[in-house]
């Protein structure tokens, strides 16, 4: 083993390896940071340089944009509550009005602090457990992600302020809007009303932006200027003090193990993995009250969670050569061009690359990290002042023009228009936002997997109720559903 | 206007949209069935539809309740509102013809000026910059083609 280790060190430690890894990490960060792009825009960008490149080199280049558009995200969620992924949605909610509250700063140290421990728990738990976690993924069959995506769904009710029936609405809406478009199954197309575009869809990406991004900025400017809304602009990077990170260290711990595991289910993606790991904090800690109003608590759940799911999506990848999503899906076809085959023989035959492909995941992190907490972090808080009708204006842009470099077309960009007035018309109402979100994220994989389901039990509905995993998640969904409503009951009796 | 009548109002939005899109899964034909099919492509969008519907009614029964001691919704500028949304409705229909540059130069002004920005030479600099700078991150340096313009030929 020693001797292998040794070999891949000298692998990664090549110069040309070590540019790529910088240059990937620098490029993801910025990547994930423009609201709408995000690690698959990154990874499609690098492609056709990494075929160019050495097997090492290559994967370094790859690894460094997906570890760094992964937290790139969460740049623009803190400091202008404009999530730059899906996978970063949940860190707007704590992390924004912590900026409002005049420590965007330290937002950012919490950040990169949990994207760089979950970053790293999840490479410890590919290192130790990639075989059996790749062995683990195969046991789930349609039932039990149908029974994982329910479990899922109990987020809406923790991130639903106020009136639990409108944030259960907006998780209705959000279920729905991902059912326009093409069914699972058969293909028939639903709810396009004539209209080409929508027969494909609607893309989750524009919704994101414009529920987001485009309502902000209109709410702001409906917003009778009272100062609540107006940044506090605070210059720099900060950490929290060491006895504050200690006081933490279950939230890091658990977020980092929800994302590790979520993400070696493939198709569940990271986006889930954060709202999962958001509703869970937000039942569990010591803090949950100040949650959804600045707590840090919030922003480790979330991005600990979205970069723990980089090492656990990796497992399948390459135990089983199974790729997650599209990120790694990506990553795999660029593997098999390099010569290499993933798969249960990859870590026997060439456990070199394996570990080249574990201390690349590190060094990207720990790379991300250094960078945000010298330059990036500084560079991006300076955001913040620019005068906010300008910063407004610019963000109006940025977010259209990231809904349109999705697919390049215009249509995203009109959805992410329509998203932002009916969102911001809905804020006004005292909707929730994020449980739509939620809602159109797990939506498809819900569906797919119960009609899935159906067919091969036959139109069964209590075979959902005979797989031993299933009934684990649906019992803990019970659970949680009842912990809320109690919760909730105990808070306002009337 | 009261709190809880917004909510009932918005409410009642939801539901309508909610009843077309139910007579829609209604009316839509599908002729694709395959083995172990029992249900078809709209038995999933219904069962949530019913679901929504069942909240949007709870929402207007807690709001019909409360509407006595209602507090009144906060107050909104609608005229600033629907000037920022009619800017950026002009910018969307912009970008096509006169290309990303052109239309973001020509939307920057009247949206920052509808926020309130009223310093016109970081106005002047950012709308000379700003469209430039991330037109060349966007174009060049990401590799993502943006809008250049029906009327300055094909891009």
């Amino acid at each position: 083993m020693l001797d292998n280790l040794i070999i891949s060190i000298g692998l990664v430690a090549s110069p040309e390896a070590m540019i790529a890894l910088v240059v990937g990490t620098v490029l993801g960060i910025v990547v994930g940071a423009l609201p709408g792009l995000g690690s698959v825009v990154g990874i499609t960008m690098i492609l056709p340089f990494t075929t160019a490149m050495g097997q090492v080199p290559g994967v370094a280049l790859m690894l460094g944009v997906y570890c760094g558009s992964v937290f790139g995200g969460s740049i623009s969620a803190i400091l202008i509550n404009t999530p730059g992924t899906p996978a970063s949605a949940a860190t707007c909610l704590d992390g924004f009005p912590m900026t409002q509250r005049g420590e965007g700063d330290l937002a950012l140290g919490w950040a990169t602090g949990a994207s760089l421990f979950g970053g790293i728990f999840s490479i410890v738990v590919l290192m130790i457990a990639a075989p059996q976690l790749a062995a683990l993924a195969l046991r789930f069959g349609p039932i039990e992600y149908f029974a994982l995506m329910v479990f899922a769904l109990t987020c809406i009710a923790s991130v639903s302020e106020g009136s639990m029936a409108k944030g259960l609405l907006m998780g209705m809406i959000g279920l729905f809007l991902g059912v326009v478009g093409p069914d699972p199954v058969t293909g028939d197309i639903r709810f396009d009303f004539g209209i080409f575009q929508l027969s494909g869809g609607i893309g989750l990406i524009p919704v994101v932006v414009g529920a987001f991004a485009l309502s902000e900025v209109f709410y702001r400017a409906a917003q009778y200027s009272t100062g609540a809304h107006a940044l506090t602009s605070s210059i720099g990077f900060r950490f929290a003090p060491p006895r504050e990170w200690l006081l933490r260290w279950k939230t890091f711990v658990k977020s980092a193990a929800i994302g590790s595991t979520v993400g070696v289910l493939p198709g569940t993606g990271a986006a889930t993995a954060a709202f999962i790991s958001y509703s869970e904090i937000r039942r569990s800690s010591p803090r949950r009250q100040q949650m959804g109003k600045g707590e840090p608590d919030g922003v480790i759940a979330s991005e600990t969670a979205n970069n723990a799911v980089t090492g656990g999506a990796l497992v399948p990848t390459l135990a089983l050569g199974i790729p997650g999503d599209p990120v790694t899906a990506v990553m795999l076809g660029t593997l098999v061009y390099q010569g290499v085959t993933p798969g249960p023989r990859l870590f026997g035959e060439n456990i070199s690359l394996v570990y080249a492909i574990f201390i690349c995941l590190l060094l990207a992190n720990v790379l991300m990290a250094v960078l945000v907490a010298t330059v990036g972090g500084r560079l991006f808080s300076r955001i913040l002042r620019i005068p906010e009708p300008l910063l407004l204006s610019m963000v109006t842009v940025l977010a259209l023009v990231g809904a349109y470099g999705v697919n390049n077309r215009m249509f995203d960009v009109m959805v992410a228009l329509c998203a932002g007035v009916v969102a911001v018309l809905l804020r006004h109402a005292r909707y929730p936002i994020a449980p739509m979100v939620i809602g159109m994220v797990i939506g498809p994989l819900l569906e797919q997997r119960f009609r899935q389901g159906l067919i091969i039990s036959d139109n069964n509905f209590l075979a959902f109720f005979t797989s031993p995993i299933a009934n684990i998640f649906f019992v803990l969904t019970l659970l949680f559903v009842l912990k809320a409503t109690l919760w909730r009951s105990r808070r306002s009796p009337t | 206007m009261r709190r809880h009548m917004l909510d009932i109002l918005s409410a009642l939005v939801i539901v309508a949209a909610i009843a077309v899109m139910a007579w829609q899964s209604h009316i839509a034909t599908f002729f694709s069935s395959g083995p172990g099919l029992a249900h078809d492509p709209v038995f999933y969008p219904r069962v949530v539809l019913a679901v929504a519907a069942l909240l949007a009614t709870a929402v207007i029964v807690q709001s019909v309740r409360g509407l006595r001691q209602s507090e009144q919704a906060d107050p909104v500028r609608w005229g600033v509102l629907g000037g920022v949304i009619a800017a950026t409705g002009v910018y969307v229909g912009l970008l096509v013809p006169f290309g990303y540059i052109v239309a973001t130069a020509v939307f920057l002004v009247p949206s920052a000026l509808v926020l309130g920005y009223r310093r016109w030479l970081p106005l002047l600099l950012v709308t000379i910059i700003f469209p430039l700078a991330s037109w060349y991150v966007f174009v060049r340096i990401i590799g993502i083609p943006l809008p250049t313009g029906e009327l300055f030929g094909p891009g």
